[in-house]
């Protein structure tokens, strides 16, 4: 008995340390790897579709605009051209190097003019996102750091990522909280200076070509009130895009 | 009404119309009413059109586009104005005669501001017909865009179509290689462009050639007559940014050694993290007239077109920030440094529906009253606009 409670005595000390030490490990480890698991879940290499956009103002006002989206590269590039409202038909906006370098088309000039970047945190057609909302994934791993949080749900892990210094993006703190079965993102609380501005929610999760897919994404905007709805109309993904497609050239078309 | 360049309109749509008949064409536009008033010397001007601007665009093959808009454009309120109200003489010596009456009469018109084919080909595109061009990267005045001339109080107001030929051939993603060719009605002294388009890191760079039946000035080579030779120019542009401060600028310079003239143009812009947009804009047109050296002709050149600018110095700013989803307002500063005078003219857009805006614009001058923005006392816009 003596004998056995030394040997407890002795390995359980061993044992915790073990299962700590590693449980610890695995934590720091699991964040990175389920960034990783969620970018893959919800940014497929390359996709095409057409998508609605409505602007709920604060004072209950909707507008709605029908654009075409094409992506590459993990959302490296994007190229986003506007099919409805009239006011807007044919203006395109090509983002490259996530959200480094974005260029705008107006057709009625037929004029390329390139945005500085310090107008990628302001909104895309008046609506809740930004042009920086558009980057790609890549943003989160370059820019944040990130760490695993309780997030308090059974079902959702919680990501923080912190801003790293001297990177140029707008939200100091992002928390991401991630479905624990299929890796994709339920909600996105964006925060400048610490306050809570905004939330990205992603509704109606369905499957296509097997990458789980939000039919719908709500981003409110707690500040000004007001909130822009993202529906997908139709989306196919890992398209094989023509040599140079995202490009002036193409911009213009 | 008058139907402006009616035999080119006509043999335009004989020409295009069949097949905008074989395939779908889609049609579009906008309907813009606006109504002015203003105090100019010591004349008040009420004016104001309605403005219809059909656009439609049809694919007859996949890689063939054909686009254009018929305009129909109806004046109300004061339609003839008197030419010397903006200008601080009241009389002018042509050919030895003293004129003192110029009027400028504003026509109700229908007329076809572009009618243009797109052909895309494996390396390159073309496009035949008349068509929108605008070259450069600055907001205000761009000295490489020789086939327009901008309003510096509407500088994003859509230009008029120029008939011309282009061709733009795609060396690789990066780099582009545009040729445009517009002929003049003679189709003996055409203006051309051949413009490489890049970009290094941050910035896009372009390196322009072109050659234009410009204007030469006179004094700088007594024994000519004509004001105007064939001129060949170089030129380029960049835009980009540093440090979250976006900047660019152009410039395209005559390469005669006995005719060295041309412009330059060079901008910084900035966006707080407020959303208040602030921008910055110089200009310097060595064909405009210097500092206490403006004579008659310069304005004549001027108002002719024939330069950019009045003088040769000028400034234009912008600060812009939206109010709210739907209400932005502006201010925009702009003067001559050479006279110094100066615009004032803040401006609110107010998105009242999906596909309509209002906009309401006032503008103050100060300055000498002769000076070029001190003799317009002030003024008043109200525009609205409603796509369909």
């Amino acid at each position: 008995m003596d004998e056995h409670y030394q040997k407890v005595t002795i390995y359980l000390p061993v044992l915790l340390t073990l299962i700590l030490g590693t449980a610890l490990y695995s934590q720091n480890m699991s964040a990175s790897a389920i960034l990783d698991s969620m970018t893959a879940a919800m940014q497929p290499v390359s996709a095409k579709g057409k998508m609605e956009q409505e602007i709920i103002s604060s004072k209950n006002v909707k507008r709605v605009f029908t654009f075409e989206y094409f992506s590459e590269n993990n959302g490296e590039n994007v190229l986003i051209r506007y099919l409805e409202p009239r006011k807007v038909k044919n203006n395109a906006f090509l983002i490259k190097n996530n959200g480094e370098d974005i260029w705008v088309y107006f057709p009625r000039t037929r004029r390329v003019r390139k945005l500085a970047s310090h107008a990628k945190n302001q909104k895309a057609q008046g609506s809740d996102f930004s042009y920086e909302d558009f980057s790609g994934s890549e943003n989160w791993k370059n820019d944040y750091k990130v760490n695993l949080g309780d997030s308090g749900e059974r079902e959702t892990y919680l990501l923080n990522f912190i801003r790293k210094e001297k990177a140029d993006v707008s939200y100091n703190k992002q928390n991401i909280f991630v479905d624990k079965r299929t890796y994709y993102p339920h909600r996105i609380f964006y925060f400048e200076d610490d306050e809570h501005v905004k939330t990205l929610e992603f509704k109606e999760i369905t499957e296509i070509q097997h990458y789980p897919t939000a039919q719908r994404m709500v981003m409110k905007n707690h500040a000004e009130g007001s909130q822009t709805e993202m529906r997908i109309l139709n989306m196919e993904y890992n398209v094989e895009f023509e040599e140079n497609f995202f490009s002036e050239r193409n911009l213009k078309k | 009404m008058n139907i402006r360049n009616d035999q080119y309109t006509i043999i335009l749509l004989l020409l295009f119309f069949p097949s905008l008949g074989i395939s779908q064409v889609e049609f579009f536009g906008y309907m813009e009413t606006e109504y002015d008033w203003m105090e100019v010397k010591e004349s008040t001007y009420a004016f104001g059109y309605n403005k219809l601007r059909l656009d439609y665009e049809s694919f007859p093959a996949e890689e063939v586009s054909i686009r254009g808009n018929i305009n129909f454009q109806t004046y109300h309120g004061q339609t003839i104005w008197e030419a010397f109200d903006f200008l601080p003489f009241d009389s002018l010596n042509i050919n030895g005669e003293a004129v003192h009456s110029m009027p400028i009469s504003f026509l109700d018109s229908i007329y076809m501001d572009n009618l243009y084919i797109n052909a895309a080909f494996p390396r390159f595109d073309v496009t035949l017909g008349r068509q929108p061009i605008s070259l450069g990267t600055g907001y205000a005045w761009n000295p490489l865009d020789i086939f327009n001339q901008k309003e510096l109080v509407d500088p994003t107001y859509e230009q008029p179509g120029v008939h011309a030929v282009r061709l733009e051939y795609y060396i690789n993603e990066k780099c582009i290689v545009d040729f445009i060719l517009s002929p003049d009605t003679n189709f003996t002294q055409p203006s051309g462009m051949i413009q490489v388009k890049s970009n290094v890191a941050s910035f896009d760079y372009s390196v322009n050639v072109a050659r234009k039946n410009h204007l030469y000035p006179f004094w700088e080579d007594e024994d000519t007559v004509s004001t105007h030779r064939e001129t060949s120019f170089i030129g380029g542009s960049f835009t980009g940014e540093i440090s979250e401060y976006g900047m660019w600028g152009e410039a395209l310079w005559s390469l005669s050694s006995n005719n060295s003239a041309g412009d330059v143009s060079y901008g910084l812009d900035h966006t707080f993290n407020n959303g208040l947009y602030v921008m910055l804009e110089g200009y310097h047109n060595s064909l405009g007239a210097e500092k206490d050296g403006l004579y008659d002709f310069h304005y004549l050149n001027y108002f002719s077109g024939e330069t950019k600018s009045l003088m040769q110095n000028y400034l234009f700013s912008l600060l812009s920030k939206q109010i709210n989803e739907y209400v932005s307002c502006s201010v925009f500063i702009f003067g001559n440094l050479d006279d110094n005078s100066f615009m004032y003219a803040p401006q609110l857009s107010w998105e009242i529906l999906q596909d309509v805006s209002l906009s309401a614009f006032t503008a103050f001058s100060s300055g000498d009253a002769d000076s070029e923005f001190g003799i317009q006392n002030q003024s008043f816009r109200v525009r609205m606009r409603a796509y369909f």
